[in-house]
């Protein structure tokens, strides 16, 4: 019997998932342009991608995606949370729908809303020459040296109200004899913070982490939809470089080869994020 | 007892995240009602309201957005309905039964939780078109499904785990198979946490850009993402009316999903769901 229940979603599961997983490493050893025979051709496809910059520079985007649309949501997620759980909040509902909403765009729909936001013309910019002067207008997603963190901001758009949904959702498991006990004791807003909230909330912060990380080093309908992995190179991802290595340049097997670093990637990532914040 | 002065810092601080969270739609939504043909800049509040950005983002033949939307439904909604399906029975199985090898095979669908698209669309795609299936649904709805088994069981189990035991006894010695038992005893009362697992799934497929470019190239049968990526590589990509107008048209059923369902399940269960 249960071997029938899980069988349908097994099959599913293996043919779509696991199978091409296989073989995608299988492929990251072949020399194949889809036509002509496969070669065998050992680790040549690692080589020629780790000593090709280009490669260190997507991952180099890769971490800064990181930092922008992991580390900094949390971090301001908890600075939130940690404001918030000690009072009693009117209208607590509507925030949470107000911040999740990001959550639920698709990306490219959200990359065609900050182009214009970031837009020569474009409302940000109307702001800085209103405040600063037309010397300090920029072509954000056009600007060599901004693009990046321009983009960046964009995925902490994204992800943020996510992360603030997961932790204040773990805050209401919190019992509140805890938070007066603590403030029995004495203990001001930080001491309150660290000793009630942030343990109570490890569960969902290691979840958050791992789902936003996982995202981060992934992301490619950002950059694809808002910049296409430009100024030159400077915010092409893993994912836009495997993409258009296979599907548009024909190279499979360094793409393929990208493909099981970055997965390695995330594995590692997500190993680290489970051993820092253990849940129970 | 909390003081006033500690009330108004939260209420300042949610605020302007809020703000933040908000203002990209309202300056998406503003700039789309400007007729296609005016200039417009900074927060572009038009002078005359227009639906013109939005008429002619929806009749632009190329793009083909309606169609698109109708692709998208029909995809989100059977590979929602059948992981969904295959998600009570996997979800069943590893949440109240003990058998041999469920300590590996659970770990293993997990496991599926952070394998990214990116490990698995280039074989997917070389496989589709030795079957001559690029460009056909099933390139998009198999994989998607196979996509969410990991989520989907990881959901369930924890659900069915969750689940009193007693309850699932009373059932078993009113002689009860486990068959009925899943369907008249269980699952009408998990209406929630299924609704929840439908939403992400339903949001997931819906925005799932990459597979959408890689299989599909014939203009009929794109996805919404990949027809509003087509779109932006257009000449008048930089016409940001219509290029919003459309993002708008698109962004809306996902949304009017989420607010309607949130209403019903609080957006609590849609954040619990993706305890991932």
């Amino acid at each position: 019997m249960p071997y029938l229940l899980i069988l349908p979603g097994f099959v599913f599961y293996a043919l779509f998932v696991l199978v091409p997983i296989v073989d995608t490493v299988r492929l990251s050893f072949l020399e194949w342009d889809g036509l002509s025979p496969q070669v065998f051709v050992g680790l040549d496809n690692y080589v020629q991608v780790l000593s090709d910059p280009n490669t260190w520079t997507s991952l180099r985007v890769s971490l800064v995606f990181v930092l922008f649309s992991c580390l900094l949501p949390v971090a301001a997620a908890l600075l939130l949370v940690g404001v918030i759980a000690r009072t009693k909040i009117r209208g607590l509902s509507f925030f949470r729908f107000v911040f999740f909403l990001p959550y639920t765009i698709a990306l490219a729909v959200v990359a065609i809303a900050w182009r214009w936001l970031y837009a020569q013309d474009g409302s940000l910019n109307a702001i800085i020459r209103a405040v600063f002067g037309e010397e300090f207008v920029r072509p954000f997603l056009g600007d060599a040296d901004l693009a990046l963190p321009a983009l960046g901001i964009v995925g902490l758009w994204a992800t943020f109200g996510f992360v603030v949904v997961m932790l204040l959702s773990g805050t209401q498991h919190i019992q509140k004899e805890l938070y007066e006990a603590a403030r029995m004791d004495g203990a001001g807003p930080v001491r309150e913070f660290f000793t009630v909230t942030l343990p109570g909330i490890r569960h969902e912060l290691r979840v958050s982490l791992v789902m936003t990380l996982t995202l981060a080093l992934r992301v490619f309908d950002l950059p694809l939809m808002a910049t296409q992995g430009g100024p030159g190179y400077a915010t092409t991802t893993p994912s836009l470089q495997m993409y258009r290595d296979v599907f548009i340049n024909g190279q499979i097997g360094p793409g393929s080869a990208i493909a099981v670093l970055l997965t390695i990637v995330i594995f590692v990532g997500v190993a680290l994020v489970n051993r820092l914040v253990r849940s129970e | 007892m909390v003081s006033r002065r500690s009330q108004t810092m939260s209420y300042v601080v949610l605020l302007l995240f809020a703000a933040f969270a908000i203002y990209p739609f309202i300056s998406t939504t503003l700039v789309a009602f400007n007729a296609p043909d005016v200039a417009v800049s900074g927060l572009a509040i038009p002078r005359e309201w227009s639906l013109d950005s939005f008429i002619s983002a929806w009749n632009n033949p190329d793009a083909g957005i309606g169609r698109s939307l109708l692709n998208s439904i029909l995809l989100s909604v059977s590979v929602v309905v059948v992981s969904v399906f295959f998600s009570i029975l996997t979800g069943y199985a590893f949440g109240t039964m003990r058998f041999f090898g469920s300590k590996l095979l659970f770990p293993l669908f997990i496991l599926g939780l952070i394998v990214p698209y990116e490990a698995t669309v280039i074989p997917l795609y070389y496989q589709f078109r030795t079957l001559n299936l690029t460009d056909t649904y099933w390139s998009m709805i198999l994989p998607c499904i196979g996509g969410s088994m990991a989520f989907g069981t990881f959901w369930m189990t924890s659900f069915f785990k969750s689940f009193p035991k007693e309850l699932l006894e009373a059932a078993r010695t009113d002689g009860s198979n486990r068959w009925h038992t899943l369907w008249r005893v269980i699952v009408p009362t998990a209406a929630s946490p299924i609704f929840a697992l439908a939403t992400i799934l339903f949001i997931w497929t819906w925005n799932n850009l990459l597979l959408a470019v890689v299989m599909i190239t014939q203009p009929e049968l794109r996805m919404v993402p990949a027809a509003l990526n087509y779109f932006v590589g257009l000449q008048y990509g930089s016409n940001y009316q219509i290029t919003c107008a459309a993002a708008i048209m698109v962004a809306l059923p996902v949304m009017i999903i989420y607010y309607v369902l949130q209403r019903r399940y609080g957006a609590d269960v849609l954040a619990g769901s993706l305890k991932g």
